[in-house]
């Protein structure tokens, strides 16, 4: 293993990822420390923007360039207004460069929003989709069949065609979705998840029965159907293309269950992408400490039986917030995990009182300020001590993606600027 | 206009013990509560199953019943006791002279009591503090307060009583100073409808002195409020007491999956003051260090509180005592006939052990009333039938052998035949909606249509779902969505439900979020309100 890197990044979720693949553009070294999986899997796996605004502004958007232009006036803190909007837009071409390098393309132009169905029969907005599900957009005129099969958990085709259908007549648009549950595959297990489901798709006969059962229950009304995103994880939009073709009738994913397939998808063929391209990556190890000395970052890693110390010129954190344990929080405090930066929101207590779950939540909002280049701002003592440290994704205070829907948005684009700085600045 | 003798009024382990009692003497009966069964006391309390050793010291006739009822619940409702056994812990810095007085005292009550070496104790407990000096081995249980007040439920409708929840009694109607029927609220449709009867009791435990001036009487109740933290392990395998003058904090109940430690107790103006406060967990996770070092480390999944409702015979005017453990946990049974009404009669106080006694009291005043001669049966009746071997090979052919077991032990026989009729036509059903307490979609879909509920939450009473470790995250989505599918709601309702579900699971954590539960809490906000885009007011997301 190679001890010395231009750039070190911990953390692989999409931050991580994206910051890792700026600077090795850039001509970097670059390496990827990550304690697990990235929580990437715990997300829809496309890229949200901007889905909403905070307070009572917060409806549904569709416009997303101008949502920005709103938001960044209303809300300096959110991460958005502080990169510029510019800079929003150079991430976002900056993803539709890579993705058709990795070989699993994203529709959208990124300045409007797809209203996409979700497992529960609700919509959410999103501006950038896999190809695998940008075409289950609601507005869409043709007549929809939603497929399920008996022992597949969390996925209720029943739920999803009428609660879509209740939103569509909400806005004149007519029903004109529909279900229908089919037996279990054969030679299935009798309970499902769709990660299961997708892995035993990925054998060719398996794939075979499961285009035999759709071809079945397609009527001359069905002009798309609706999958749950089971059609494999390692093979990227290939099984996706082939049951499309095969049906002779366009096919959507719908993400379902935890940990997604879309979002488990995305994450791996990001990462085989990026070590092919010369990337380090270290996985299951956990960053003791990070400290600058001597000019550059020295990361201690808790490796089995033995520390060992990796340096960097420049190291970025993307660590993740408290649900990617980037953040820890006590009875009364959160800290940063791994340089001990300091955070923003305190009183814990008091937080909690506020935190009913479904408004803009105070713990989501906490993390680490920095400025728009991603250098964390208010630190105490030595300016030195955080130089060419640059922190991404849900580290960062001031945005609740569960409410903006602007999660995995606010990770390229902070990843990208954090990479980007990690690769140029002096 | 229905009829019956007895209008029951209440529906926890009290009003619905005098329903199966009455049922079972054949007099006919009917019960009223006003929300779902064991929605007050009855649910909010620890689950311990007294052997009364803990009242073996101030109240001796408590530890007395309490200690006849412990083997009498033992006997007759198995499959809502876990037989953990319990074990009182003397601290350094305890009075050392109490434990020998609390022992002769669990003597005189004849408690089967018993010392065991420090060293046997840590071994059969690992996580109590090492330091304790002395332990003794008592027979305290942990009893599932929803699952018995159903199986009381269940044993009197078959004999015929009828239980309606979400049932308010507006008015008690008195003609000539006799009680002769009540005016009750479905409060699902808001009809009004009139019950005659001859004889209402009053069981309505917190509620019991609102219910009384229903009927024009006064009836002093003091409610103490008693806060509980819930873990998300068992902390300890068997009942555990610290060993000194009851208190704050010193008890530790393993209840299936999880352990509750309880209590503090703080008197309030009503029952309906169920939240418990930051600084009440901070003094439970403070007292219960004492007992397990660590404790205040370990995760908590959520707080709630319930409230005792403790009679004052002398009116009280006026008074509020420091502690509610000062007032006797003796019951008493109040004959309003003293008060100018006939035919009304309140059982009130004591505590869910004993509450099989207070019902057959209660029982018993009113066949006097009555003129009906009959003996009272409950406790040599089987509450719930156990399930037989054949059922337990049957479940075997879904679920793993432990599984089955489990199952087997929680459900009882009649339950049983259900699930495993479900089973056979729908194989599939054995998945498990919730993964924690491993409730299948036969369960739920036998409980969904074997009783009469309003809310997810009700469902969560009768099969325990969604109160393990991910607090509803992954099930309850998983229920709603099946129940839609089987055409048991419509959308709206759906939503409505979800909605309320996670509302009610959230709250209950609001007061311990931090380490893994506030992970916990805004992964479950990610599952709901980002990957789902699921609001609980917007029934238009916006669009």
């Amino acid at each position: 293993m190679i001890m010395d890197y231009d750039v070190i990044v911990i953390g692989a979720g999409l931050s991580g990822l994206i910051a890792a693949a700026r600077a090795s553009a850039g001509g970097r070294s670059v390496l990827v420390l990550a304690r697990g999986q990235g929580v990437l899997a715990l997300t829809t796996g496309c890229i949200d923007i901007l889905g909403c605004l905070p307070g009572p502004e917060g409806r549904c958007l569709t416009d997303v360039a101008g949502g920005l232009q709103r938001l960044a006036a209303i809300d300096p803190d959110h991460p958005y207004a502080k990169i510029g909007l510019d800079l929003v837009q150079e991430s976002i071409e900056f993803w539709q460069q890579v993705m058709p390098a990795v070989g699993y393309p994203y529709c959208g132009s990124g300045a409007v929003n797809y209203l996409l169905p979700t497992a529960l029969g609700t919509v959410r907005p999103t501006a950038l989709a896999p190809a695998t599900m940008a075409g289950g957009d609601i507005r869409n005129e043709a007549g929809t069949l939603v497929v399920g099969w008996l022992n597949l958990l969390d996925w209720h085709p029943k739920l999803i065609a009428d609660g879509i259908n209740d939103l569509r007549n909400r806005r004149g648009l007519g029903g004109a979705w529909s279900s229908v549950m089919l037996d279990a595959l054969p030679g299935a297990a009798p309970e499902l998840t769709p990660v299961m489901m997708a892995r035993f798709l990925e054998n060719a006969q398996h794939l075979e029965l499961l285009i035999a059962g759709l071809r079945k229950s397609l009527t001359p009304g069905t002009g798309r159907v609706g999958l749950p995103a089971v059609l494999g994880i390692d093979e990227g939009a290939a099984l996706f293309r082939q049951v499309e073709t095969r049906l002779g009738c366009p096919v959507f994913e719908i993400p379902a269950g935890q940990p997604t397939v879309t979002g488990l998808r995305l994450a791996q063929l990001l990462i085989k992408f990026l070590k092919q391209y010369g990337v380090g990556f270290r996985f299951n190890v956990s960053v003791l400490s990070a400290e600058r000395r001597n000019g550059a970052w020295q990361v201690m890693l808790d490796l089995p039986g033995r520390a060992a110390v990796v340096t960097g010129g420049a190291l970025v954190l993307a660590t993740g917030g408290l649900i990617g344990r980037g953040l820890e929080a006590d009875r009364t405090q959160i800290r940063e995990c791994v340089a001990g930066l300091p955070v923003a929101g305190r009183d814990l207590p008091g937080q909690a009182r506020e935190a009913s779950g479904w408004g803009r939540d105070p713990f989501a909002m906490a993390g680490v300020v920095v400025d728009g280049r991603m250098r964390p701002v208010a630190t105490d003592g030595d300016p030195e001590q955080y130089r060419r440290l640059f922190v991404a994704g849900s580290t960062l205070a001031g945005y609740d993606p569960a409410v903006g829907k602007d999660g995995l948005g606010v990770a390229l684009a902070t990843g990208y600027v954090a990479g980007n700085a990690a690769a140029t600045e002096g | 206009m229905e009829k019956t003798d007895v209008l029951v009024i209440g529906g926890g382990a009290t009003g619905t013990g005098v329903l199966r009692d009455l049922a079972l003497r054949g007099v006919d009966a009917i019960l009223a509560e006003q929300q779902d069964l064991a929605y007050g006391t009855s649910s909010r309390f620890h689950g311990l199953l007294h052997s009364g050793a803990r009242y073996a010291v101030n109240d001796p006739e408590s530890a007395r019943e309490c200690r006849q009822e412990n083997a009498i619940l033992k006997r007759i409702a198995r499959c809502c006791v876990d037989d953990t056994g319990g074990l009182f812990v003397l601290l350094p810095g305890d009075d050392p002279g109490y434990a020998d007085d609390w022992f002769a005292a669990c003597l005189r009550a004849g408690i089967a009591v018993q010392e065991i070496p420090a060293a046997e104790a840590l071994s059969l407990e690992p996580n109590l503090n090492p330091a304790l000096k002395r332990v003794f081995r008592v027979p305290d249980a942990s009893i599932d307060g929803f699952a018995l007040v159903w199986a009381n439920v269940g044993s009197a409708a078959g004999h015929g009583a009828r239980a309606y929840t979400y049932t308010r009694v507006d008015r008690i109607i008195v003609r000539d100073g006799t009680v002769s029927g009540a005016l009750v609220t479905d409060l699902r449709t808001g009809e009004q409808r009139q019950i005659e009867c001859r004889f209402i009791v009053n069981a309505a435990g917190a509620w019991a002195g609102q219910v009384a001036r229903l009927a024009g009487c006064e009836l002093k109740i003091l409610a103490s409020k008693g806060s509980l933290l819930v873990f998300n392990h068992r902390v300890t395998n068997r009942v555990v007491n610290r060993l000194r003058r009851p208190g704050d904090g010193d008890i530790i109940v393993p209840q299936d999956t999880v352990a509750i430690l309880g209590t503090t107790s703080v008197p309030v103006d009503g029952p309906e003051h169920l939240g418990s406060s930051r600084a009440e967990v901070d003094q439970l996770l403070l007292l219960g260090r004492d007992l397990v070092p660590g404790l205040d480390e370990r995760r908590v999944l959520r707080s709630f509180a319930g409230v005792r409702p403790l009679y004052q015979e002398n009116g009280g005017e006026g008074q509020r005592p420091q502690d509610g453990r000062a007032v006797a946990r003796q019951f008493a049974l109040v004959d309003h006939e003293r008060q100018g009404v006939r035919g009304l009669i309140t059982v009130v106080g004591g505590k869910l052990t004993t509450f099989r006694l207070m019902a057959e009291q209660a029982t018993n005043l009113v066949c006097v009333l009555l003129e009906h001669d009959a003996p009272c049966r409950t406790a040599v009746e089987v509450l719930l039938p156990e399930a037989t071997a054949a059922q337990v090979r049957q479940l075997q052919r879904y679920f793993s052998p432990p599984v089955s077991q489990k199952m087997a032990e929680r459900l009882g026989r009649a339950d049983l035949d259900q699930l495993l009729g479900i089973l056979s036509r729908n194989g599939w059903k054995r998945q498990f909606v919730c993964e924690c307490e491993q409730v299948c979609l036969a369960e739920l879909e036998w409980r969904a249509t074997g009783s009469s509920w309003l809310r997810l939450g009700d469902l969560r009473c009768r099969t325990r779902l969604g109160m393990g470790t991910c607090q509803g995250t992954i099930c309850a989505a998983r229920a709603i969505g099946q129940l839609y599918q089987d055409g048991m709601l419509d959308l709206g309702r759906a939503r409505r439900l979800l909605g309320e579900f996670l509302d009610e699971r959230w709250k209950g954590n609001q007061e311990v979020l931090w380490g893994d539960q506030l992970r916990e809490r805004l992964y479950a906000r990610n599952v709901y309100l980002n990957l789902h885009n699921f609001q609980k007011e917007a029934d238009d997301y916006g669009l």
